[in-house]
């Protein structure tokens, strides 16, 4: 039991997510303005054009994606 | 323009509307590698019992709406102002409400929630934060919250990609 709660089920992975070309990965990214305030691809283009460089190379790119998951049951409090 | 070029002009027009990663997942630019559990396959089986759902942090609601026929009573909150008319858009026309939550406060995130005590039969949450003593609360007893959260793991191998200088030590082996 925490804060109440019985824990029915939890569960967790790092898995990655592939992109296939830095232009989908600078647009991920675009999705967290609170981790990348001003993300710019002209401002950071020297780290887009590394990831490209290696997506031409490798084929592609993986990032961390790492998850949990928590099934909780409120418990009443005795 | 050379390719690149035509990247870095793909990514700076491009814009989102919710959490709607749909432009770079439908061609497969970007891929999820599978994991343990489903999110939508674990909460489907409450759905149909529960009678007032919450989901919490709906983004655009682009989610949630996926999740229909929802409860009869079915409420989202968001905090993210750009995203609220958004999911106005995507669930009022599904008769969800959704409730505009402070997303600026300080932690503990969602921790004053616009509702009564033991109020809901179930509550999701995709990648948002949450407060436990709030979360229980509003939930009736024997009533199940649903979560599926991001570990720090993800933004620090992002941060780690775009950090030129961590970038320099991977290069430079």
């Amino acid at each position: 039991m925490q804060n109440g709660f019985e824990i029915a089920d939890s569960d967790e992975e790092i898995s990655f997510i592939r992109f296939y070309d830095a232009g989908a990965l600078g647009i991920y990214v675009k999705a967290f303005p609170w981790v990348f305030p001003q993300f710019s691809a002209k401002k950071y283009a020297k780290e887009l054009q590394y990831i490209h460089k290696r997506i031409l190379k490798d084929g592609y790119i993986d990032i961390v994606y790492h998850l949990f998951f928590i099934d909780a049951v409120k418990r009443k409090k005795i | 323009m050379d390719y690149f070029e035509q990247l870095v002009h793909e990514i700076d027009g491009f814009s989102f509307s919710g959490w709607d990663f749909s432009y770079i997942t439908e061609t497969g630019r970007m891929q999820e590698g599978p994991v343990k559990w489903n999110y939508y396959s674990r909460i489907r089986p409450y759905l149909y019992t529960a009678e007032r759902l919450l989901d919490l942090g709906t983004g655009g609601g682009e989610r949630l709406a996926a999740f229909s026929p929802l409860p009869g009573e079915t409420y989202a909150t968001e905090g993210y102002k750009p995203n609220v008319e958004i999911a106005k858009r995507n669930l009022e026309p599904l008769g969800v409400t959704v409730v505009e939550v402070d997303g600026d406060e300080g932690p503990p995130y969602n921790s004053n929630l616009p509702f009564d005590d033991n109020f809901f039969d179930l509550i999701t949450d995709r990648h948002e934060a949450y407060c436990p003593q709030e979360i229980y609360r509003i939930l009736k007893d024997d009533a199940h919250f649903i979560t599926q959260q991001v570990g720090s793991l993800s933004i620090a191998n992002l941060i780690q990609l775009f950090d030129s200088k961590t970038l320099k030590f991977q290069t430079g082996t």
